[in-house]
């Protein structure tokens, strides 16, 4: 999980580099730099504080939830429902809003919704020992007809404007959307590491059965999993209504897909115990650069879409492949 | 219940009328079993005789379906790991129960991490992994390796560095076939190394093979079917005897002790 100290070797500086080359956080950082660079010299855009700000913003949404999966990939589960999960929280927010109800309140009813969707996942797969895959297949659908249901199809809009404060309000430039994604990769990264539940994770995701055998709770493990990217997404959903001004049942479309792939770029995979926060950082951000690099260079829309694709189809396809060798 | 002579009079385990059941098969049918300080206890028996079924009750993976545990005289309930933990019974699993994925601190820590405040303390784990190691005299290199990737004497020295020396202080050891795909000159190790707990410890040890067990035991106890079919000092026992037991061929002394 961490560098440590060496028993008998010598930690030499050869050997820290070689050691850090090794890891996929840094891989992904020095692929990430090289096509910037190759986008900096090729369009004279690339580096414009307005073309980095749109970047940044766009892949915050992606970032926040990427994390969410990310977790539940360590722990050994999968889940499919994340974008469906932004769809009905941000209905019940936006709907909530546009009924009067304070912003506060609105807010945590709209995070509460999103954590429900979490813990059903997580329920279904704990207690009824079914396919995660199968499971959040289901609440994919599930939550996404909700929110059509909800809303017949349209936009709920005239939201209050102190609402819409959360996801325009910048500081020094930088939305807070962005900020606030900053902060919870830190966080996160380091609870992830450090914090003994959160940790736990991984000997529930590397084995579950022995991780019963050492006493861990891996049922409560697994849940508490599904509901923290429940709410992962909900957080994303928010910022998402504050930033638009709008609920809508058709946001994240396909975000559960540009998740999984970012999370298993940065290493995590699908047979559980496996993942780090920054290298689905450096995921999200290498997914996030690719596509701004076609718009940068004017690519057509549809050629984006095949690359795109491509890349997600490589990145499962190989986690799947490390998952039949493991 | 008759009980053999020992030189300690209270044992520190005792299961009585011990029952486990998986859907139809009877794993563990009325099993009494004594296991007092600074001995060795050998479990023998055929595969599916019980034996991992019995210690896992023990240890707290399952629970019993019937029957008392009964741990320094009092009646105790072992629902879970931890509550085997905290009485001090210890147990290295037949399969070593190791995270081949995670590295070597991780599987040492495994259930039973220092923490701050839920926060883990790795330097202090870290220097206790590497205190147990080196007296352990392993060959791993460094704790950061992945254990899958360590030789099987590797790993083993892992398991048993878990199962005996970190997190709480054990007061019963059980070891389920520590000797099963170790080279002569290992088990040898190992076999040694049980000697030398025993001088603190109660052991329970579970083997196939009836020269280590005859090696180091003091008591022997035989499964077959769920039952315990015989117990005897090792003074008392001879090999014949014991692989007749094992095989379930009845023996019309079985009663007496
Ligand atoms: N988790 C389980 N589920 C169903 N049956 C089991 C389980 N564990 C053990 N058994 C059965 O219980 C019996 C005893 O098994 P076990 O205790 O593993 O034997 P041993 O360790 O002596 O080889 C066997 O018939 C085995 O198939
Ligand atoms: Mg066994």
């Amino acid at each position: 999980m961490e560098t440590v100290s060496t028993l008998a070797d010598q930690a030499t500086v050869g050997k820290i580099i070689k050691n850090g080359l090794s890891k996929r956080p840094v891989q992904l950082m020095l692929l990430t730099l090289l096509i910037s660079g190759i986008l900096t010299m090729l369009t004279p855009n690339f580096l414009a504080q307005s073309n980095l700000k749109s970047v940044a913003m766009g892949m915050t949404y992606d970032l926040i939830v990427a994390l969410g999966m990310t977790y539940v990939l360590i722990i050994g589960g999968l889940d499919l429902s994340v974008g469906s999960n932004i769809a009905i929280t941000s209905v019940v927010t936006t709907l909530l809003l546009k009924n009067g109800v304070a912003i506060p309140i609105a807010i945590l009813a709209g995070l509460a919704t999103s954590m429900i969707v979490g813990g059903i996942n997580g329920f279904f797969i704990t207690k009824c020992k079914m396919n995660p895959f199968i499971v959040t297949l289901g609440t994919m659908s599930l939550a996404r007809g909700a929110a059509m249901t909800l809303t017949s199809g349209y936009f709920v809009t005239s939201l209050p404007k102190g609402f819409l404060i959360l996801g325009r309000g910048e500081i020094s430039g930088i939305p807070f959307p962005v900020i606030f994604a900053i902060i919870l990769v830190i966080v996160f990264s380091i609870l992830l590491n450090r914090f003994a539940p959160l940790n736990r994770g991984f000997y529930v995701g590397a084995h579950p059965n022995n991780a019963e055998l050492v006493g861990i709770n891996v049922g409560r493990t697994i849940f508490t999993g599904f509901v923290i990217c429940g709410l992962f997404s909900g957080i994303a959903a928010i910022f998402m209504c504050s930033r638009l001004a709008m609920g809508y049942a058709q946001f994240g479309l396909e975000m559960e897909l540009r998740a999984l792939a970012a999370a298993v770029i940065g290493g995590a995979g699908f047979s559980g115990g496996r993942g780090s926060v920054w290298g689905t950082f450096f995921g999200v951000l290498l997914l996030a650069i690719i596509n701004n690099g076609f718009i940068l260079m004017d690519a057509s829309i549809y050629w984006q879409k095949v690359v795109n694709g491509t890349i997600l189809i490589v990145a499962i396809a190989t986690a799947v492949r490390n998952l039949n060798n493991d | 219940m008759q009980s053999i002579e020992s030189n300690n009079h209270q044992p520190l385990l005792s299961i009585r009328g011990g029952c486990k059941y998986f859907g139809g098969i009877t794993a563990l049918d009325n099993v009494d079993i004594d296991v007092y300080n600074h001995e060795i206890l050998a479990l023998l028996g055929d595969n599916g005789a019980g034996k991992s079924t019995l210690i896992k009750a023990v240890s707290g993976a399952h629970t019993l379906d019937e029957g008392d545990i009964f741990f320094d005289g009092k009646k105790v309930s072992i629902n879970r790991p931890e509550d085997a933990y905290k009485l001090g019974i210890k147990t290295v699993y037949q399969d070593m129960a190791l995270f081949g994925i995670l590295d070597v601190t991780s599987n040492l820590f495994a259930g039973a991490e220092y923490t701050h405040w839920g926060f883990l303390q790795k330097k202090k784990m870290n220097q206790e992994a590497f205190g147990v190691l080196s007296n352990l005299k392993t060959t791993i290199k460094t704790l950061h390796q992945e254990v899958r990737s360590l030789s099987g004497g590797q790993q083993h020295a892992v398991a048993i560095a878990r199962g005996v020396y970190i997190g709480y202080d054990p007061r019963l050891i059980i070891m389920d076939e520590p000797t099963a795909g170790l080279g002569v000159k290992q088990s040898r190790e190992v076999l040694r190394l049980l000697k030398e707990l025993k001088r603190e410890f109660a052991i329970i040890f579970i083997t196939h093979n009836l020269d280590y067990a005859f090696d180091t035991a003091d008591r022997i106890a035989v499964l077959c079917g769920g039952r315990v079919v015989g117990k005897r000092l090792i003074q008392e026992a001879n090999q014949t005897e014991i692989v007749k037991l094992m095989m379930g061929v009845e023996d019309k002394n079985n009663q007496k002790i």
